[in-house]
C-alpha cells in the first residue's frame, strides 16, 4: 500500500473512520493555492494527535496542522500527499484563574470564544484576531494585531506550550507563573514557527484586565507626508495601544487605538483635538473598540472602495499582501518606491500600511482598467525586484491567479543552518509542515 | 587542571599576553559570582574587548575542546558563572561601549559588558530609558542580562529582558559570528533572539545587543503600604492583582529587612510593621490620582495599618534605595545568606509564604523576605553563619523545602536568577525526561560539545537517562562548609 493510503488505514483504525475525512467535496472546499490537502484527519486528544504524528513518521507522510484554515494561504506551498491534521476537536479551556490573570486553553479553540470566556471575569488576551481563528493557528503564524503598538506581540503573552514534536513525543516547555526563566524558553521557537516543530496542543497565557474605556480614533490629512509625520508625533508622545497609518490617495488616514480609564481616555482625545487642527487634519471617532481584524492587515474602512479619475467607484481585486519590517522615518520613501513598482509591473493600486512599532505592508490590487496595453499583473518580478532592491519582504497572501516562483518569505538570515539544525532536532524525518517555512524549513 | 601549552599560547596570541590570567591569586577573584557557596578555580581568564577577539578565544577553546564560560560583572545569583572543569573565563567587562543610541527609533546597540544603569543615563535627557531594572542594575551588565533574560520590580509592568532585546550578534561555540535579529527585532524564520535570551551561556557569546528604549512615563506615584504581618501584605498583593489593576512595580518586604535598611539607611521606614508594600504606579497625570484610590482601598481591604505616598522625588528614591539595597543590608543581620527565586502563582503568595517561614523556624533560622510579589516572584532569603557547618547544612535542607513549596503550588523554580548550577537538580521535578531531552537537543545545535558554560542551565542526559551524546564528566564545584 502506498504511503499515503496505508497512513489513512492505520489512521481509520486508531482514530475511528468518522475522524478520517477524505470526500472530495470537501478537500475541494478547503483548497488553496498553498494548501491542497489530500485528507482532513480529526483527533480528539493530545494523545491522538501524537499518534497521527508517530503514525505520519511511520508512513512517510507530511502533515499540515490546521486550526481555523483562516491563514492556510501563509507560507509556501505544501507538498502534494499531504494531510491536514485538524485541532478543532481540542477546544476547552482547561483553566482560567481569574485571580492569578492566567489562563489554560487548548489549540483548538477558537479566539472569539476564549476571548468571550475570559470577558466574563473582566479579563483578556489583548490583542485583534479573526474569531473563527484558533489559539494554535494564532501562535504558530504569530499573527499580533495592531495592539502590539501598547501591549507587545504574542510570543510576550506566552507562559508556557505543550506541543507534540515531528517525533510524536508530547512536551512542555514554560510554565504557568507570569515570570519564569527555569529552562531554557522554547515557546518562542514554537511561536511564529508555522507549525514546522511541533503542533501546539495547548497554550497558557498572561491575561490582562479588559481596560474601563477603548475607542478607534481616526485621523484624515490632505497630505500624506504631514499626516505620517503627526501620527508620528502622537503616537510617540503618548500611551496609544495601536496605530496603523494608511497610504496612498487623499486623504492620509490613521486610526489610533487607546484603552485608557475614563480620565486617561478623555485625555488623549484633548490631546488629539489639539493636534489635528493646526495642520489640517479632521478627526473622527469611528466607533469602534479596536481596529479591524476581520482583514488582516487592518485598514481604515474607506480605502477598501477606490473612487477612479472619471468618478466610477470600483472595489478592487486583492492579488497579493506584502509585509517588511521598518522603521517608520523610512516608510513614506518605501511606500513611494513601492507605488512605482506596482505600477510598471501591472498592479492597477497599491495601498500601503505602517503599523506602528516597526512593521510596514502593502497590498496590491489587480488593473483596475484590464484594457489592451495594460500589463498583466506580475507579482513574481514584482517581488523579486524589491528584494533585489533590499527590502525583505514576506508575502501573506496571493490570489489564486499569482504564483511565486521564489520563497514568500525574504532572503535567508545568516542565521539559517541554526535554523535547520533545529528543525532537524525536533522534527527528524520533517513530517510537519515540510517545504512551507523559510528557506524550505 | 592546567591548560595545554598550546591552548596558552593561542589566548595569548589572541589578546595580548597582559589580557591572559592565570595565577592563582588572580583567578582566586573569578572562583564565584553573586552564589558564593558554589566554587571553583578557572583555567585562566582572558580579557576580551572587541567581538574578534572573544571569536579568537571561543575558536581556540573549540579547537583544543575547552570549555570556556562568559562572564560580565559576576553579579549573577544561580551559579552560572562558575568555571567548573577548569573552564576558561571569558570576561566581557571591558566591551563596554555604547554604539548607538537612535533616539528617533528608540533603539540602541551596545557591547555586553555595558553596565544596566549606564544605558538608562545615557538616553535620560531625553526621556527614555532601558526598562529591565535588577537590582544589581548598578554593577550587572547588559551582556549577562540577556544571558540570565534579568527581570527587576519593574518588569510587572514593563516585562523582562526578552522583552526588550530586538537582536543580537554572538560568537557561536565554533568561533563562528552571527546575526540573530536586529534592530526591527526578529527576523525571518524562528525566534532565535527570543530563545537566547535566558541561555545561560550555553548558545555561545553576545557580543552585541539591539536593545529597546522606553519613554519615561509622564507621571509616577510612589506607595508605601504598612501591614501587622506578612500575610495581610501578600493578601493586598492578591487584591491589587484581582482587580485588575497593573502597577508598574508592586514589592513585598518584611519587618526582618524592614529593620536591617531602617538601622543602615535610616529612611523613616516603620520598624513595627510586620511588612510593607512598596507600589509604583505611573501613566497619565489624569488617570493616576483614581488609580491610587482604589490600591489604597485595596490595601485598607487586606488590612492595611496606613499608606502613605512618597510626597517628593527624592522621597521616591529614597523608597527605591531602600528596596534595592535590601540584599546589602542583610549583611547587618548574618554573616550569609542564601535567596531563591521561585515564581508562583499569585493568589498563592500567602500560604507558600507561610511554609517558608515554618521551614526557617523548624531548621532554626531566619528567613526574611524582599520580593516582586507583584509577579508572584518570592525572594525568601535564609540567614545562616557560613562558619558554622550545621547552619549551612540546615540552610540547604530549608532550600530543598522552600523549592518544594513552590513546586507544589504549581509554580517553577526561578523567575529571574537563572537555573545556573544551583538548582539543576530540581529540573527534573518540573520537566520530564522528554521536555529536558527537547531543551538538550536544541543547545545541541548550538554546542554539540557543549563546551559553552557546560553543566548549566539544563541537568545532562546523566542525571535522568543514560542514552547517547554524554557531556564531558562533572569535576563537582567545591561547596563552602
Amino acid at each position: 500500500m502506498s504511503g499515503l493510503a496505508g497512513f489513512l488505514d492505520a489512521a481509520r483504525r486508531s482514530l475511528g473512520a468518522e475522524q478520517v475525512l477524505d470526500a472530495p467535496a470537501l478537500l475541494d472546499a478547503l483548497s488553496l493555492p498553498q494548501a491542497r490537502p489530500a485528507a482532513l484527519l480529526r483527533p480528539g486528544s493530545v494523545e491522538e494527535i501524537a499518534l497521527a504524528v508517530k503514525l505520519a513518521n511511520e508512513h512517510r507522510v507530511p502533515l499540515l496542522p490546521c486550526g481555523g484554515w483562516t491563514a492556510m494561504h501563509y507560507g509556501d506551498p505544501a507538498p502534494a500527499g499531504a494531510v491536514a491534521l485538524s485541532l478543532q476537536r481540542l477546544d476547552r479551556l482547561v483553566e482560567h484563574s481569574p485571580a492569578d490573570m492566567v489562563a489554560t486553553a487548548q489549540a483548538g479553540l477558537a479566539f472569539g470564544a476564549f476571548q468571550d470566556r475570559l470577558h466574563e471575569h473582566g479579563q483578556w488576551l489583548p490583542f485583534e484576531a479573526p474569531a473563527t481563528a484558533t489559539l494554535g493557528g494564532l501562535l504558530a503564524t504569530d499573527r499580533s494585531g495592531p495592539r502590539r503598538l501598547g501591549y507587545g506581540t504574542l510570543r510576550d503573552q506566552v507562559l508556557g506550550l505543550t506541543v507534540v514534536n515531528g517525533d510524536g513525543v508530547v512536551r512542555k516547555c514554560g510554565g504557568k507563573v507570569v515570570k519564569n526563566v527555569t529552562g531554557y524558553d522554547l515557546a518562542k521557537l514554537y511561536i511564529g514557527s508555522l507549525g514546522t516543530l511541533g503542533v501546539i496542543v495547548e497554550a497558557t497565557f498572561k491575561l490582562r484586565p479588559r481596560p474601563e474605556t477603548s475607542s478607534v480614533q481616526e485621523l484624515e490629512h490632505d497630505d500624506f507626508a504631514a499626516g505620517f509625520k503627526l501620527v508620528r508625533e502622537l503616537v510617540q508622545r503618548l500611551p496609544f495601544v495601536a496605530a496603523v497609518a494608511g497610504f496612498p490617495g487623499k486623504p492620509f488616514v490613521a486610526q489610533l487605538g487607546i484603552d485608557a480609564s475614563p480620565p486617561d481616555h478623555a485625555r488623549l482625545l484633548r490631546e488629539l483635538e489639539a493636534a489635528c487642527p493646526s495642520g489640517g487634519a479632521r478627526l473622527r471617532e469611528t466607533g469602534a473598540t479596536h481596529l479591524d481584524a476581520e482583514e488582516f492587515p487592518p485598514r481604515p474602512r474607506r480605502l477598501r472602495a477606490v473612487t477612479l479619475t472619471d468618478g466610477r467607484t470600483v472595489e478592487p481585486a486583492l492579488a497579493a499582501r506584502l509585509t517588511w519590517p521598518a522603521f517608520a522615518g523610512d516608510f513614506p520613501d518605501q511606500i513611494a518606491a513601492l507605488d512605482q513598482l506596482a505600477a510598471s509591473h501591472g498592479f492597477g493600486l497599491m495601498m500601503g500600511f505602517f503599523e506602528f512599532p516597526s512593521r510596514a505592508s502593502a497590498e496590491l490590487f489587480g488593473s483596475l482598467e484590464g484594457g489592451e496595453g495594460a500589463p498583466a499583473p506580475d507579482l513574481d518580478g514584482m517581488v523579486k525586484a524589491l528584494r533585489k532592491a533590499g527590502l525583505p519582504v514576506t508575502v501573506t497572501w496571493t490570489a489564486a491567479e499569482q504564483t511565486l516562483s521564489a520563497s514568500a518569505f525574504g532572503p535567508p538570515q545568516p542565521a539559517w543552518e541554526l535554523m535547520r539544525g533545529i528543525k532537524r532536532a525536533l522534527d527528524p524525518r520533517a513530517v510537519l509542515n515540510p517545504g512551507r517555512f523559510v528557506e524550505g524549513i | 587542571m592546567p591548560l595545554s601549552a598550546t591552548l596558552l599560547a593561542a589566548l595569548r596570541e589572541a589578546v595580548g599576553a597582559a589580557n591572559v590570567q592565570t595565577q592563582a591569586d588572580e583567578l582566586f577573584v573569578y572562583e564565584c559570582d553573586g552564589l558564593t557557596v558554589d566554587r571553583a578555580t578557572p583555567g585562566a581568564v582572558v580579557f576580551v574587548h572587541s567581538t574578534d577577539e572573544v571569536a579568537k578565544v571561543v575558536r581556540a577553546c573549540s579547537e583544543h575542546t575547552q570549555p570556556f564560560v562568559a562572564r560580565g560583572a559576576g553579579t549573577g545569583l544561580s551559579g552560572g558563572a562558575v568555571a567548573l572543569n577548569g573552564a576558561v573565563v571569558i570576561e566581557l567587562a571591558r566591551m563596554n561601549r555604547i554604539l548607538e543610541v537612535d533616539l528617533e527609533n528608540r533603539v540602541a546597540l551596545v557591547e555586553p559588558g555595558v553596565v544596566n544603569v549606564h544605558l538608562t543615563k545615557a538616553c535620560s535627557e531625553r526621556h527614555l530609558h532601558y526598562a529591565p531594572d535588577p537590582s544589581s542594575q548598578g554593577a550587572c551588565t547588559i551582556g549577562g542580562n540577556v544571558a540570565e533574560n534579568s527581570g527587576g520590580p519593574h518588569t510587572l509592568k514593563y516585562g523582562v529582558t526578552v522583552n526588550h532585546v530586538l537582536g543580537l550578534e554572538v560568537v557561536l561555540p565554533s568561533g563562528e559570528v552571527v546575526e540573530l535579529g536586529g534592530p526591527h527585532g526578529k527576523g525571518q524564520g524562528y525566534d532565535l533572539v527570543g530563545l537566547f535570551v535566558g541561555s545561560e551561556g550555553t548558545f555561545g557569546i553576545a557580543t552585541k545587543a539591539w536593545v529597546k528604549l522606553t519613554p519615561n512615563p509622564e507621571s509616577v506615584k510612589t506607595l508605601l503600604a504598612v501591614f501587622a504581618s506578612v500575610d495581610e501584605a501578600s493578601r493586598a498583593v492578591s487584591g491589587i492583582i484581582a482587580a485588575g489593576i497593573v502597577p508598574a512595580a508592586l514589592e513585598l518586604i518584611d519587618q526582618t529587612i524592614v529593620r536591617a535598611v531602617e538601622q543602615w539607611l535610616h529612611l523613616g521606614f516603620p520598624t513595627d510593621a510586620g511588612a510593607v508594600l512598596l507600589i509604583e504606579l505611573d501613566g497619565l497625570r489624569d488617570g493616576l490620582e483614581p488609580l491610587a484610590d482604589r490600591v489604597m482601598r485595596c490595601c485598607r481591604e487586606a488590612g492595611g495599618l496606613d499608606v502613605r505616598q512618597a510626597k517628593d522625588e527624592k522621597e521616591r528614591l529614597l523608597l527605591w534605595k531602600a528596596r534595592k539595597q535590601a540584599f546589602g543590608a542583610v549583611g547587618r543581620l548574618s554573616p550569609s545568606y542564601y535567596v531563591q527565586d521561585g515564581v508562583i502563582p499569585r493568589s498563592r503568595l500567602p500560604g507558600v509564604l507561610a511554609q517558608i517561614t515554618a521551614s526557617a523556624e523548624r531548621h532554626g533560622l531566619v528567613n526574611a523576605n524582599v520580593f516582586h510579589a507583584g509577579d508572584g516572584n518570592l525572594h525568601p532569603l535564609i540567614l545562616f553563619d557560613e562558619r558554622d557547618p550545621r547552619q549551612v547544612e540546615a540552610a540547604l535542607a530549608c532550600n530543598e523545602e522552600v523549592m518544594s513549596a513552590v513546586i507544589e503550588a504549581g509554580g517553577m523554580l526561578s523567575g529571574e536568577h537563572g537555573i545556573g548550577l544551583e538548582k539543576l537538580h530540581f529540573m527534573p521535578r518540573v520537566f520530564s525526561p522528554d521536555d529536558l531531552d527537547a531543551m538538550l537537543r536544541v543547545r545541541e545545535v548550538f554546542d554539540p560539545r557543549h563546551l559553552a558554560n557546560p553543566h548549566k542551565a539544563i541537568p545532562s542526559r546523566r542525571c535522568w537517562e543514560v542514552k547517547g551524546h554524554e557531556p564531558p564528566k562533572l569535576e563537582p564545584p567545591r561547596r563552602k562548609l
